[in-house]
C-alpha cells in the first residue's frame, strides 16, 4: 500500500495503457456473461415456465427455497462432492507435479498419460466409471479378494458419493498437476540450488522455498477447485441421476432440473443467485489472499 | 570423491523411487482408459460379461470404422477444428492481455473488474443459457460459426490463470524495458509474454480442450447438421432406448486423440520453459 | 522460430474466416422438425423426409434429432425465444404442460385429407388421441404408442421345471415363478427371476403399472396427491418384498441405463421383465432371441385387466408460419404405420395398423394388440415432471435404502404437495 502512495505521476499514462490491455476481455465478458447474469437475477423474481410470459412473484422464489428440504439436501451433496473430490485431488496433484518436474527419461509419456483423463469429455468418463463401478464390474472384481460382498457402489447412499469422488479425482488430478507443473517451471532453479547448498533437506526445500513461491498458483487451484466442484453436473447425471434418494443431487443438477425439467425458471434462477452469493461471500472472505499481488 | 559418489547414488535411488511412484500412479490412471479401449473393441453384449474379459474374444475394429462411415462425423470434425482453433486463438490474446493488465498495472477499478470476472465463473451455465441464447439470436448468430466462437472468445478461467502466472514474473523487467524506451505493447509481446510461455501453453491446452468437448452451448446454438460439432455428432449415438457402448467408446477414444496430440506437442514447451529458467542465471 | 511467426497469422486468419463465413439461407419454405434420438427412428425419419421433399419440391425440412437427455433444454430455450421448431415429437408426459401454456396448434383435419375433426378422430384407435387432447380438441397424433407386456426366457422356464406355455398371469404367480427361476451362488444372485427398470426417469412407469393395478392413483380428480393411499402402500410393498423378502430382484444390478434390464435379459441374467415393442427390435440381435416369448402383462385383478402405457406425439408450434404445411408433413410421417412397425418397432395406432403384412409379421402382434385394449396413460399433470422426480426418490429410498414403503410414500406426498403449491 505504501508503494501506491508514493507512486509518481508519470505512471498514470502506463496505468491507462494497462487498462487498455483488459478491454477486449472485459467487453466480451460484459456481453456474454454479465448481461445474462443480470437477466438471471431479474428472472429470479418471476414465475416463468419459458412458454408463458413471466409473472411477477416478488421474493417468493427465495422464501420457498429456504424452507425446502430438497434444496438443503442438494447443498449438502454439493459440499460433500466438492470437499471429497478436490481436497485429495489438490494434494495428489502437487505431489505428482513435484515428481513430474524432472528431466528424467520418458517423463513426457507420464505427463501425457496423467493428463489423458482431463482431455476426455465428462460424459464419456462418467459412462466408463458407471460401467467400472457396476455391481459385478471390474472394480468389485479387483476388490473381491478383500471384500466378502461386492459393494453396490451406485445404488447405496453411503457409497455413491464416494464413487463419484473417486471418479472426480481420477478426472481432475491431471488438470491441477499441469497447472502446478507450469508453476514449478517458473521457479528459478538457483533459488533451490542456493537452499540446497545451505544444507536444506528436501522437505525444508518444499516447505520454505517451493510452496511459498507456488502460492499464486495454489490460490488459483483452490479457487478453481471450489468452483468446478460446485458446477459439476454431468457426472452425477450420468452415473446416479442424482440418486440414490438425492444423495448425489448436486446444485447444478437440481438447478437444471428445476429450470428445464420442472419448467420453473424463476425458481432455478433464485437458486443460482443464492449459490452465487454464497460463493461470492467465500471469495470476498479470501479477498486479501486473492488480490494480494506482492508475492 | 566418496561424497560425490554417494550423492550420485542417492540421486539414482531417488530417480528409481520417482519412477516407481509414477508407475504405480500411471497404472491407476491407465486402468479405466484401458477398460474403455477394451470395451470399444467388444460386441454390445460382451460388454457386460461376468467376469469381465480385458481382451475381447474377437477384436471388433469395425466399431471405429462404422460410425465414421454412416454419420457425418467428418464434417463435425472439421467444424470442431475450426471452432476450437478460433476460440483458442482469441483466448490466447484476450486472456493473456487481461491477465497481464490485472497483474502488473494499478488503475482505478482494477480489483473490481478482476473480481467481477471471477464472479462470472460462479454462476452455473445452465441458467444463463437462456438469456445468452436470446442475445446470440438477436445478433443473428444461430447456426453460424460466429455464434459458436465469439461468446467463447474469452474465459474467466484463462484470465485468472494468466494473472496468477504474471504475478510470478518480476516487475523489474518491465521497468528496465521502459527505461530503455520500449513501448507498452512491445514490453508485453517481446518481454513478458515469452516469459510465461509454460503458462501460455497451459492456457492453449485447456481452452482447446474445453471447446473440443463443449456440448451444451453448441447443442443450443446449432440446429443444422452441417454446423454441428463433434460432441453433437457423438451424442447422436445415444439413443433414448439403447446405448451401443462399444461404438460410443470407439468414437470417444478417436475424438480424444486430437486433444492428446495438442497436449503432447505443447508439453514440450514445459521443457523449453525449463531450459529458459536455467538460462536466466 | 520462423514457423511460429507464420503460425500466428495463419491462426488469426482461420479465426477471421470462420467468423466471416455466413451460412447461406435457402429460398424455399423451410420447416424445422425435432425429435428425440433413437437411431432406427432417425433413419426412417430421414427417408420419409426425402420422400416428402421430392413430392413438395418447394419445401425443405430441417431435421434435428436431439439427444433425449437434452431435448427439453433445447426445446424450452428455443420456445422461450421464439425459435422453436415448426414440428416436434413430444413425450406424452410433457404434453399437459405444453397444452397448459397454449403454445401448440390444434390439428388441421384438412391437412390430413379429412373433412372434420370427428373424421380424424375416427381414423385412430379409440382412446389413443386422448393424451394430446384438451377439452375435446386434438393437438397431436401418436408417433409411438408404447404398451407393455411381459417377456420371458423359455429356456430358463424349462430349466426350472416350469412350462413356458403357462406363463404367470398374476403378480402373485410372477413372485412364485421368480423364486423358482432365480439362481443363487455363494449367497449371490447370479440370475434374477424378475426385475424392474431402475432408470431415474422411468421409475414412474413401473410404479405406475403397479399403482393402476392396485386401483390406486397418484393424483385424484381434483389434482390432489393421493400417492400414499393403501393402494400405493400395497403397490410399493410388492416391489419392496420382491427385493428384500423374495430376493429375486435388486437395484444394485442396474446400471441406471434405460435398457439395462433388457441387456441383462439378453445375456440370460434375468428370466422375466416388462418390455415395450421397441424392446423386441433390440432383442432380435441377442443370443436369447430364440428363447424369448412375449406374454400378457401380469395383473392384480384378472377380471379387470389394466396396463400403463406411454408415448410420443407429433405436435405443431402455434407460431409456425404455415400450419397447413406443417400438419401436411405430420400426416406424411403418420401415413406409414407398417414401416414404423417393421423398421423401428413402434406402434402407430392408426386404424387398420394391424392389417398390413408387416404387422402380421411383427413378433407377438396379438399380445401387443390385446395389451393395447387394456392400456391407459395414468395420471398426467402439468407438474408431472416434479411428480416423477418425487417418485424417483421414493423408489430409491424404499428399494435401495430399505426404508419402509409407507414412510417413503408419505415423504413423496409431502414433496409432491410442495411442488404443486409452488
Amino acid at each position: 500500500m505504501a508503494v501506491k502512495a508514493k507512486r509518481p505521476l508519470y505512471k498514470r499514462k502506463e496505468s491507462f495503457a494497462g487498462f487498455l490491455f483488459a478491454v477486449p476481455a472485459l467487453v466480451l465478458f460484459a456481453m456474454f456473461a454479465v448481461y445474462p447474469i443480470v437477466r438471471t437475477v431479474y428472472i429470479s423474481f418471476f414465475d416463468y415456465n419459458m412458454l408463458k410470459p413471466p409473472v411477477w412473484k416478488g421474493i417468493g422464489n427465495y422464501t420457498s427455497l429456504f424452507t425446502d428440504p430438497l434444496f438443503g439436501q442438494s447443498v449438502r451433496a454439493t459440499i460433500v462432492y466438492t470437499l471429497g473430490t478436490f481436497v485429495p485431488t489438490i494434494i495428489l496433484a502437487l505431489t505428482l507435479a513435484l515428481l513430474l518436474n524432472s528431466q528424467l527419461k520418458g517423463i513426457g509419456f507420464f505427463r501425457t498419460l496423467y493428463f489423458t483423463p482431463v482431455v476426455m469429455s465428462m460424459v464419456v468418463v462418467a459412462i466408463i466409471w458407471k460401467l467400472l463401478f457396476s455391481f459385478r464390474g471390474p472394480i468389485n472384481q479387483l476388490l473381491s479378494p478383500v471384500m466378502s460382498q461386492p459393494i453396490a457402489w451406485l445404488s447405496n447412499t453411503r457409497y455413491a458419493p464416494i464413487a463419484l469422488s473417486i471418479m472426480g479425482i481420477w478426472k481432475n488430478v491431471g488438470y491441477f498437476t499441469v497447472i502446478y507443473l507450469a508453476g514449478l517451471q517458473g521457479i528459478p532453479r538457483e533459488f533451490r540450488e542456493a537452499a540446497r547448498v545451505d544444507g536444506a533437506s528436501p522437505w525444508q526445500l518444499l516447505r520454505y522455498i517451493t510452496l511459498p513461491l507456488l502460492r499464486p498458483i495454489t490460490v488459483f487451484v483452490t479457487t478453481m477447485a471450489m468452483i468446478s466442484g460446485m458446477q459439476e453436473f454431468t457426472a452425477q447425471y450420468v452415473m446416479t441421476g442424482g440418486g440414490p434418494n438425492g444423495a448425489t443431487r448436486v446444485i447444478s443438477l437440481i438447478v437444471w432440473e428445476t429450470a428445464f425439467v420442472f419448467m420453473k425458471m424463476g425458481r432455478a434462477a433464485a437458486m443460482c443467485v443464492l449459490l452465487f452469493l454464497a460463493l461470492l461471500i467465500i471469495t470476498v472472505l479470501q479477498k486479501k489472499w486473492l488480490l494480494n499481488s506482492d508475492y | 570423491m566418496a561424497a560425490r559418489g554417494q550423492a550420485a547414488r542417492r540421486i539414482k535411488i531417488s530417480e528409481l523411487a520417482t519412477y516407481a511412484a509414477l508407475a504405480i500412479g500411471a497404472l491407476a490412471v491407465a486402468m479405466p482408459f484401458l477398460y474403455a479401449i477394451s470395451t470399444s473393441l467388444k460386441d454390445p453384449f460382451e460388454v457386460f460379461e461376468i467376469p469381465m474379459k480385458w481382451i475381447p474374444a474377437v477384436a471388433h475394429w469395425e466399431n471405429y470404422v462404422k460410425p465414421f462411415k454412416t454419420m457425418g462425423l467428418a464434417r463435425n470434425f472439421l467444424n470442431s477444428v475450426i471452432v476450437a482453433v478460433s476460440v483458442t486463438t482469441l483466448n490466447v490474446f484476450t486472456c493473456s492481455m487481461a491477465g497481464y493488465s490485472f497483474a502488473k498495472f494499478r488503475y482505478w477499478g482494477r480489483d473490481f473488474f478482476f473480481l467481477a470476472v471471477l464472479a462470472t465463473l460462479m454462476v452455473p451455465l445452465q441458467v444463463i443459457l437462456v438469456p445468452l441464447f436470446e442475445l446470440v439470436k438477436r445478433f443473428g448468430w444461430i447456426n453460424t460459426y460466429r455464434g459458436l466462437i465469439i461468446p467463447a472468445g474469452t474465459s474467466a478461467f484463462g484470465v485468472f490463470l494468466m494473472r496468477q502466472y504474471f504475478l510470478t514474473v518480476p516487475s523489474e523487467l518491465m521497468e528496465a524495458a521502459r527505461i530503455d524506451g520500449c513501448s507498452e505493447t512491445g514490453i508485453f509481446f517481446r518481454i513478458m509474454l515469452p516469459l510465461v510461455k509454460p503458462a501460455l501453453s497451459t492456457l492453449v491446452i485447456f481452452i482447446f480442450m474445453n471447446n473440443w468437448n463443449s456440448f451444451l452451448w453448441p447443442l443450443l446454438a446449432v440446429t443444422r447438421e452441417e454446423m454441428m460439432t463433434l460432441p453433437l455428432g457423438i451424442a447422436s449415438f445415444e439413443s433414448t432406448y439403447s446405448t451401443n457402448y462399444p461404438q460410443l467408446m470407439a468414437v470417444s477414444m478417436a475424438s480424444t486423440l486430437p486433444v492428446l496430440i495438442v497436449f503432447f506437442t505443447m508439453q514440450r514447451q514445459f521443457i523449453e520453459g525449463m531450459a529458459l529458467s536455467g538460462m536466466k542465471s | 522460430m520462423n514457423h511460429r511467426r507464420i503460425a500466428v497469422p495463419i491462426l488469426v486468419l482461420v479465426a477471421l474466416l470462420a467468423i466471416g463465413a455466413t451460412s447461406v439461407g435457402a429460398a424455399k419454405t423451410t420447416l424445422t422438425y425435432w425429435t428425440h434420438s433413437h437411431p432406427p427412428m432417425v433413419e426412417l425419419t430421414k427417408k420419409l423426409i426425402a420422400e416428402f421433399e421430392k413430392e413438395n419440391p418447394d419445401v425443405k425440412i430441417e431435421y434435428t434429432a436431439v439427444p433425449n437427455d437434452q431435448f427439453f433444454t433445447k426445446m424450452l430455450t428455443a420456445m422461450s425465444t421464439g425459435t422453436g421448431p415448426d414440428v416436434f415429437n413430444m413425450s406424452a408426459t410433457r404434453i399437459a404442460a405444453y397444452l397448459d401454456s397454449g403454445v401448440v396448434m390444434p390439428v388441421m383435419p384438412e391437412a390430413f385429407g379429412f373433412k372434420s375433426e370427428e373424421e380424424l378422430k375416427n381414423a385412430w384407435v379409440p382412446g389413443t388421441l386422448g393424451m394430446a387432447s384438451k377439452n375435446g380438441t386434438v393437438y397431436g397424433v401418436p408417433s409411438e404408442y408404447n404398451v407393455s407386456a411381459l417377456v420371458i426366457n423359455a429356456a430358463h422356464f424349462r430349466e426350472a421345471g416350469l412350462d413356458p406355455a403357462k406363463p404367470p398371469r398374476t403378480w402373485d404367480e410372477v413372485r412364485s415363478y421368480a423364486q423358482k427361476l432365480t439362481v443363487t451362488k455363494n449367497n449371490q444372485i447370479v440370475r434374477r427371476g424378475f426385475d424392474f427398470y431402475y432408470v431415474p426417469n422411468f421409475y414412474w412407469l413401473d410404479f405406475g403399472i403397479l399403482m393402476l393395478q392396485h386401483k390406486g392413483h397418484i393424483l385424484d380428480e381434483n389434482g390432489q396427491c393421493v400417492i400414499n393411499s393403501q393402494a400405493g402402500v400395497d403397490a410399493m410393498t410388492m416391489w419392496y418384498d420382491m427385493v428384500y423378502k423374495d430376493k429375486v430382484a435388486g437395484p444394485q444390478y442396474s446400471l441406471k441405463d434405460s435398457t439395462n434390464v433388457m441387456i441383462d435379459f439378453a445375456r440370460g441374467d434375468v428370466s422375466m421383465f416388462i418390455s415395450y415393442p421397441w424392446g423386441l427390435g433390440l432383442l432380435q440381435d441377442s443370443p436369447v432371441w430364440n428363447d424369448t416369448v412375449v406374454v400378457p402383462l401380469p395383473q392384480m385383478d384378472l377380471a379387470n385387466p389394466v396396463t400403463h402405457c406411454y408415448g410420443y406425439y407429433w405436435m405443431v408450434n402455434k407460431d409456425t408460419r404455415d400450419g397447413a404445411l406443417a400438419w401436411k408433413f405430420v400426416n406424411h410421417l403418420a401415413s406409414y404405420p407398417e414401416l414404423w412397425l417393421k423398421e423401428v418397432s413402434f406402434i402407430q395406432p392408426r386404424k387398420g395398423w394391424t392389417n398390413t403384412p408387416e404387422a402380421k409379421a411383427f413378433p407377438y402382434i396379438d399380445v401387443w394388440m390385446d395389451e393395447m385394449s387394456k392400456s391407459t396413460f395414468g395420471d398426467m399433470s402439468p407438474a408431472w415432471a416434479e411428480i416423477s422426480s418425487a417418485i424417483q426418490r421414493m423408489v430409491e429410498k424404499s428399494i435401495m435404502n430399505g426404508v419402509e414403503p409407507k414412510k417413503a410414500l408419505d415423504d413423496a406426498k409431502k414433496e409432491i404437495d410442495a411442488a404443486l403449491k409452488q
